[in-house]
């Protein structure tokens, strides 16, 4: 079973690198560190802290490297086990090394729902964004499914492995303009210890679809580093 | 940018002390190993009582600083779960049983004292518990063809349930009467790389 998996990951990666090599070209490679800290104050209130960078691969220039750094702050109230309901607040700032860097200010809702198969888990979230930037206003309304499972066994314990799955569609709706994106992802993820993790994840992502300028391509690696309290 | 970063330090502060691990919390650590691995006292006694056509998967298990050997295995349709001493000495066997399956009295105990303890709750697990004093095989042998009635049986059920105070996961276990021994919160992965 293990090494099934382990031959499908690798499958999946070939493909990977195989399309970045292909669209590298007309697509954006991105590489996006993450730093991600929650913690509770009940069973029912939860907080998250995230901080992530977009770097570009394909910058020409030093300045241009750094695309975008955010910032997150959010929380989530927890009405049973499975349901959680949330808030939080984003800032972002693209190419701060540039002249006329831009910002943002982004307020998000979100409901999430979980279901348990033993230690795997299809997760379900719905969030709902108002982007506030310097140039324009912008509605967004995101559905997400996830599912992670233990590589080896049938409980996740310290240690080892396991991998995560996710698909993202988001429609975004600005004045006179609407747009689609699709966010196809694959992780693998080392649980630490009980208050620790890391993932390194594989995400390819079909922009501006529905719109008459053509779809474009996004490549992008992400390395996350989860604590919680 | 220098203001969003104020008010997460200031949130890291003040609510980031709030939380720490419950005392009660189900400490426990399961790793595959193989039948190798395992005692051979335990294999001897696994292998007197299943021939090749058992499928067993073998464990190594540390609950709290307690460590152990589990085999887990379905025999005549029943999912069995025996636990060994490092030493390979049998220190108790869990069958999963269905709520149905026990007794009208202990249903009903059960059922009062998780209305009393949440207001809405479900139950994901049960496992009855056979512990006993005699040889290992005499008491394997006894469980195995149902003939429990001289071994002490304990209830262990996995709960997922809210009140006012607590929502979560617990393991409640009850002796056969339907009185409580223990209350442990169980471990579940965080959802912050899902949510």
């Amino acid at each position: 079973m293990f090494g099934r998996l382990r031959s499908l990951f690798s499958a999946i990666i070939l493909v990977f690198i195989f399309n970045t090599v292909a669209f590298s070209q007309s697509a954006d490679l991105i590489w996006n560190p993450q730093f991600s800290y929650s913690w509770k104050s009940s069973d029912r209130l939860a907080y998250n802290a995230k901080f992530n960078l977009f770097n570009s691969l394909n910058s020409q220039t030093t300045e241009e490297f750094l695309q975008f750094a955010e910032s997150q702050i959010s929380f989530a109230y927890s009405s049973s086990t499975r349901l959680k309901l949330g808030m939080g607040y984003y800032y972002r700032l693209s190419t701060p090394f540039l002249n006329g860097y831009q910002y943002e200010h982004r307020f998000l809702q979100q409901a999430g729902l979980l279901t348990f198969f033993g230690d795997r888990r299809i997760s379900h979230r719905l969030r709902n964004e108002l982007r506030f930037r310097d140039s324009n206003f912008q509605l967004r309304i995101r559905y997400r499914i996830g599912y992670d499972f233990p590589l080896i066994g049938e409980k996740l314990d310290v240690g080892e492995q396991y991998l995560i799955l996710k698909n993202e569609f988001l429609g975004a709706f600005s004045e006179g303009s609407a747009s689609g994106e699709n966010r196809l992802s694959i992780g693998h993820g080392w649980l630490l210890s009980r208050k620790q993790k890391f993932e390194v994840g594989l995400e390819y992502r079909t922009r501006s679809l529905f719109t008459e300028n053509g779809i474009r391509h996004l490549f992008l690696l992400s390395t996350t580093f989860y604590l919680n309290r | 940018m220098r203001s969003t970063s104020i008010i997460c330090i200031l949130l890291f502060v003040v609510l980031g002390c709030a939380s720490s691990d419950p005392a009660n919390l189900k400490q426990e650590y399961e790793k595959p190993v193989s039948k190798s691995e395992f005692p051979e006292l335990a294999n001897q006694t696994l292998d007197s009582f299943f021939d090749e056509s058992v499928s067993i998967n073998y464990f190594f298990e540390v609950d709290d600083v307690e460590e152990s050997f589990e085999a887990k295995l379905f025999f005549n349709e029943e999912q069995y779960s025996i636990e060994f001493t490092t030493d390979g000495e049998i220190e108790d066997i869990e069958k999963i049983v269905s709520f149905e399956s026990l007794g009208y009295a202990l249903q009903g105990a059960l059922t009062m004292f998780f209305s009393e303890e949440f207001s809405t709750y479900s139950i994901n697990k049960i496992q009855v518990q056979y512990t006993s004093s005699v040889a290992d095989e005499i008491f394997l042998a006894q469980v195995l063809n149902q003939n429990t009635d001289t071994i002490t049986q304990r209830y262990e059920i996995e709960i997922e349930g809210k009140n006012d105070q607590e929502l979560g996961y617990f393991e409640f276990l009850f002796t056969s009467n339907g009185e409580l021994l223990q209350k442990r919160r169980m471990y579940k992965r965080s959802f912050d790389n899902v949510w």
